[in-house]
């Protein structure tokens, strides 16, 4: 299991973020307000909005340590919600190449995801506004943890009796890509054999469209849940091209619930699965 | 912890016997299966803290938590703002940069702001509140098997009706 929440952890994305013309200063040239990085999958893509701004601070319109507005990302003019985490937005917006893979593992090509960067004194009204700055993420992130918590084990206990110390070195280990504090942390939170998993399910190129099922891990004759399940939990009818992803990979759908959710439950101690269907496909076709 | 049904049966029964839409702050109150949203003036206490911002309304939206199985508390602020370009007035959520000062909120209370994704009834509106955090709510209600018929009830008390007492 070390070594897959290893490769989980690890996994990132190629991102270029370009400012968009409103927000440059005029005269200056589109590419100057490019910024390329190279971003984990398990983290909110709003923490690295200080390092994208600090690089591009120059050619901005707007005064980055002084400004009343909200800074926002879109991608193909739709903007993208930073409550997620980076990658389930990524699986939800171009699942497609999952099922064109070749280009990925071609040594010669190099996957983007061009996101761009926005500016106005209201945030589309879809996103979460940032009031209390990078604070206010580690925040929202606590109250995961504990919705997490109080799912697995019944009560947000274990969450609440983290000390403040502890708490911050939690934190500080998605900001600083600690796995080792990471896990010994998120063990004391997770039991080992949990009645619930934490559990969302996303709708692939459907942003906003989400559900939060409560599925046990075992059914009454004893037998464990499988990732099929959830089209019954769900009461969705299942075509077969359905596909589930989590962290850019397709699950099988015969897996335990609880081997998914230990291997891949993302740094908010939810499960974040997106379900592709060949409708959502087509939709964008 | 209330169950959903029996949250839903005393829902329908703090309505009826709590009468907030008799309130003299309460401009709107809708009752619904397992939801009550209510339209509320802007309280005295709150509208001394606006210096020249020209506050609407406050929304106020009691619904059922699967995942804590506790009654929560869901509010957003809402401000006049005029709009140059096309000569109206509109309404646009306003987030105070210290909500639980502006609100005079009392100290235990935990209030964060939070998407709520499935409320696809009313897709253009905007999905954000804030929402007081419940997972402390049945110690603070006081949760004994007696008591439980009147559970509800409580629940309004500590989280809403002592709040308007002390903002009117």
């Amino acid at each position: 299991m070390e070594k897959v929440r290893e490769l989980v952890w690890n996994g990132a994305l190629n991102v270029q973020f370009i400012a968009k013309s409103n927000i440059l200063i005029d005269g200056i040239p589109e590419n100057k307000g490019i910024v390329n990085l190279r971003i984990p999958r398990d983290t909110y893509i709003i923490n690295y909005l200080p390092l994208v701004l600090s690089r591009i601070r120059n050619v901005l319109k707007i005064n980055i340590d002084d400004y009343t507005g909200q800074f926002w990302f879109e991608f193909k003019d739709t903007s993208i919600p930073w409550h997620y985490p980076m990658g389930v937005i990524y699986d939800v917006v171009e699942p497609e190449y999952l099922r064109n893979s070749a280009p990925a593992n071609d040594d010669t090509t190099l996957n983007m995801w061009k996101l761009h960067l926005n500016y106005g004194p209201n945030i589309p009204h879809n996103l979460l506004p940032l009031i209390d700055g990078i604070n206010q993420v580690e925040k929202y992130w606590m109250h995961l943890w504990k919705q997490a918590c109080f799912i697995l084990n019944g009560s947000s206990k274990q969450v609440m009796s983290v000390s403040m110390k502890d708490s911050q070195i939690f934190w500080n280990s998605v900001l600083l890509r600690r796995l080792d504090n990471f896990e010994h942390i998120a063990r004391r939170i997770v039991p080992i054999k949990p009645r619930f998993v934490p559990l969302i399910v996303h709708r692939g190129l459907s942003f906003g469209e989400v559900n939060q099922p409560t599925i046990m891990t075992h059914k009454d004759d004893g037998s464990a849940c499988k990732i099929l399940d959830i089209f019954v939990n769900l009461s969705l009818e299942r075509k077969s091209s359905d596909i589930f992803i989590c962290q850019g990979i397709q699950i099988p759908l015969d897996m335990d619930l609880t081997a998914v959710y230990n291997n891949f439950m993302s740094f908010d101690g939810f499960l974040h699965l997106v379900l592709i269907s060949e409708t959502h496909s087509t939709k964008e076709s | 912890m209330i169950q959903y049904d029996e949250y839903c049966k005393q829902l329908q029964k703090c309505y009826q016997e709590l009468r907030i839409y008799d309130d003299p702050l309460c401009q709107g109150c809708n009752i619904l299966p397992d939801e009550l949203v209510i339209q509320l003036r802007i309280p005295k206490m709150v509208e001394s803290l606006c210096d020249s911002r020209s506050l609407s309304n406050i929304e106020v939206r009691i619904k059922y938590s699967q995942i804590y199985q506790e009654p929560i508390l869901l509010l957003r602020l809402w401000e006049f703002e005029y709009d140059d370009e096309n000569d109206v007035q509109i309404l646009k959520q306003y987030f105070p940069k210290n909500i639980k000062d502006f609100l005079s909120l009392e100290s235990w209370v935990q209030i964060e702001l939070d998407i709520f994704s499935n409320d696809n009834k009313f897709p253009l509106r905007s999905p954000v509140w804030y929402y007081i955090h419940p997972c402390d709510t049945s110690a603070i209600v006081g949760d004994n098997e007696e008591a439980h018929n009147d559970y509800l009830s409580r629940w309004f008390s500590v989280f809403l009706l002592n709040w308007l007492e002390i903002v009117r």
